[in-house]
């Protein structure tokens, strides 16, 4: 599904309420981080299921990115036990 | 299809406990030499793995709730066993290579997907043989749809 700007909508992706104006404003983002902590349900809230890949990417990037975020784990493993 | 619960899952926990438990409850002296060495080598898998995969689900590198497929099972264990046996003991002093710890972890990795796949399988259960005599009798095939009249 493409909406609107071509990012594909991710299938799980919570429906995040939109702020309103007075949300929003010169300080606009610290507002509207603000708006969303007020508003969300849970604290996972704040980290919601991100789609962080354009359509654009080639089909393998997931797979490096995957690879990439093992390695790194695996030496946060090794170093701290 | 029952969804995968990640750091929930049974085998998570338990791996977790089971790791937890040896490192901090059980005394140094009363360790023989598979406690002290390879027993948190064997969990790695299973205690790390489901962790792993729910920060790619919420990353959407992970586009399903599945329990781990063996793709994403045999990328881990060479990724970890890389970092640990390859990268690791060239960065930090303490770490040392040992082929030994790659054998452990793909007996981990082994059990985990056995268990993950195993212990899921819906049972199907088995048709007595009265029940089928009596099917044949009727003149209706063994199957779900048929009913006796």
């Amino acid at each position: 599904v493409i909406d609107g700007g071509g990012q594909p909508e991710h299938p799980r992706r919570p429906k995040l309420p939109e702020p309103a104006d007075e949300d929003l404003g010169h300080d606009g983002f610290d507002r509207r981080v603000d708006f969303y902590r007020r508003t969300m349900p849970t604290p996972f809230a704040l980290f919601p299921r991100m789609n962080l890949l354009p359509a654009s990417t080639p089909a393998y990037t997931p797979f490096l990115l995957r690879l990439l975020l093992a390695l790194g784990a695996g030496l946060a493993i090794c170093a701290l036990l | 299809v029952k969804r995968f619960r990640y750091a929930l899952d049974p085998l998570a926990l338990a791996a977790g406990a089971a790791y937890a438990a040896n490192r901090w409850l059980v005394p140094a002296a009363a360790k023989g030499p598979f406690l002290r060495g390879h027993f948190a080598d064997l969990l790695l898998i299973p205690a790390a793995l489901p962790l792993m995969l729910w920060v790619y689900r919420h990353l959407g590198l992970r586009d399903h709730d599945r329990r781990p497929g063996g793709g994403e099972v045999l990328l881990h264990l060479g990724a970890w066993s890389l970092a640990a046996e390859g990268i690791g003991p060239r960065l930090f002093a303490r770490a040392t290579a040992d082929g030994w710890d790659v054998a452990a972890y793909a007996a981990g990795a082994a059990g985990a997907l056995l268990w993950w796949h195993l212990s899921h399988v819906p049972a199907q259960p088995a048709p007595t043989s009265a029940g089928v005599t009596l099917q044949v009798l009727i003149g209706c095939r063994p199957s779900p749809g048929c009913r006796q009249r």
